[in-house]
């Protein structure tokens, strides 16, 4: 009898097959999928807006891609912690917004891997930007997160360190020159952070 | 000092929480599928080809009000019919601009041009506006003849797509990055970069190109680089004259100019279309 209720039991667990799910089961499944190739497509589109306000010097219009408690990492410049800090820093580093005459700093965002979380609230990319400026050439590498509120897509955290950055010249040339107090503190302490 | 570059690197996910959270999103990928359902303020699938309007109208209300759960199983596979319809039409979209800049690199006017819809336009820089597949391709031998020539690099990337297909999926506009690498013989190579915003059209089930219009920002000799040379647009052509003068007039690089924007801000829905031009004291904008 007990051996019965067992199997009964498992029964009852067993993932059901195609055939034995309801239409609305089988449709909610594929709400899912296609959800998450939407999903996909707009976290990917969100660093690419990115990068073309860079690209303009668009500081405000890039600080409201962000989460009001979203983090921001790049140029081995620090941590910086809000959207409102997103801003401040943009326009305090790189002046007001728009463009400048005699000033070229093309942020070109290619090469996006994107993960969606199992919940579809969160989401992570890996991808790059080619930078081509008057300073020359840099490589950033990004792994930003994504979070969705209320149906939109935004950064959470942004970090994109220099893999590579040079002068004009080329990179066979020139070694990278990534200024700040932060890149090796940034290393030790991920390395710490990781061995807890 | 130190204690809070810490104390701020702590709030960084960069060890645990990060691999913890892409671990998830990997069985997902395997699983095929996530967790949530798609959210009210995205755009409505009730839309587009391959069904009747007026069957769909009332699924739009649907869509908006009423939980998936509501709606009868015919309503939902519509409305999901529909969504892999856009997603399929962005992707054919990425696909066209894609090979457009696969036959461009290599001269393939013929080909190029073939990709245009019959009252298609194209606008390079500021050399004004071609319009037709005819006028098209023969504006394309001013950039060297069919399938180049020895010596010739005419590399015009399509890269960082942003793409919005309209409602009824009948259209669709697309911003672009467009990397250029020049090259002919005896003369030093060029480095380029511009902004593509395009239009394309649905013709009887087939995506082409409506408008294509590369704002070029900058260009520079190879070896000299930005800081040492700017090489000025061409202008419209004497041999053979655009349909219409350029729709914009602006310098490039080292004038700064942006070229406005198809879509709205992706996280605050507002327009980008009020976005000031920098001034520009050789074009006389204030």
């Amino acid at each position: 009898m007990k051996r019965a209720l067992l199997i009964v039991l498992a029964l009852a667990a067993a993932p059901a097959s195609a055939q034995d799910k309801t239409p609305e089961q089988r449709l909610d499944e594929l709400d899912k999928r296609i959800t998450r190739l939407e999903d996909l497509n707009q976290v990917e589109k969100v660093q690419r807006v990115y990068g073309y306000f860079v690209d303009k010097g668009q500081w405000t219009q890039l600080s409201e891609l962000f989460a009001d408690d979203a983090t921001l990492e790049i140029g081995g410049k620090g941590l910086f912690l809000g959207k409102k800090r997103v801003l401040e820093y943009m326009q305090t580093a790189f002046g007001k917004d728009g463009p400048k005459e005699g000033l070229l700093a093309n942020h070109m965002q290619f090469q996006p891997i994107v993960d969606i979380a199992p919940d579809g609230k969160t989401a992570w990319i890996r991808s790059r930007a080619f930078v081509m400026s008057v300073g020359g050439w840099g490589l950033p590498l990004y792994e930003d997160e994504f979070v969705k509120e209320d149906g939109v897509w935004k950064f959470k955290r942004e970090s994109g360190p220099f893999t590579m950055y040079s002068s004009w010249k080329g990179w066979g040339t020139t070694r990278s020159t990534i200024p700040g107090p932060t890149s090796s503190t940034r290393r030790r302490t991920c390395r710490r952070a990781r061995s807890i | 000092m130190r204690e809070r570059w810490l104390a701020h690197f702590a709030l960084s996910p960069c060890g645990r929480g990060r691999s913890a959270v892409r671990r998830g999103g990997r069985g997902v990928r395997r699983a095929s599928g996530c967790c949530c359902r798609r959210p009210l303020s995205q755009p409505s699938p009730a839309r587009g080809e391959g069904f009747k309007w007026q069957f769909l109208l009332p699924l739009l209300a649907l869509t908006v009000a009423v939980p998936a759960r509501a709606q009868s199983v015919e309503q939902r596979i519509a409305i999901y019919k529909h969504r892999v319809s856009l997603l399929e039409d962005q992707n054919a979209i990425e696909d066209l601009q894609a090979t457009y800049g696969y036959y461009f690199d290599k001269g393939l006017w013929d080909q190029a041009a073939a990709l245009f819809a019959p009252d298609g336009s194209f606008e390079y820089g500021q050399r004004g506006v071609y319009i037709g597949p005819a006028h098209i391709q023969r504006a394309m031998l001013l950039f060297g003849p069919q399938g180049l020539a020895a010596g010739h690099l005419n590399n015009h990337m399509m890269l960082q797509a942003v793409i919005t297909v309209a409602d009824d999926g009948m259209s669709a506009k697309a911003r672009w990055q467009g990397m250029i690498m020049l090259a002919q013989p005896g003369q030093n190579g060029v480095w380029g970069v511009g902004v593509y915003e395009n239009e394309y059209v649905k013709q009887k089930g087939v995506w082409k190109i409506a408008k294509l219009h590369f704002y070029v920002t900058a260009e520079t000799d190879y070896d000299l680089g930005w800081t040492k040379s700017a090489i000025p647009m061409e202008g419209p052509s004497a041999l053979f004259p655009p349909d219409k003068p350029p729709t914009e007039v602006y310098r490039a690089y080292p004038g700064v100019y942006i070229p406005p924007f198809d879509f709205k801000h992706p996280v605050t829905g507002k327009s980008l279309a009020d976005i000031p031009e920098p001034p520009d004291d050789v074009v006389g904008r204030k």
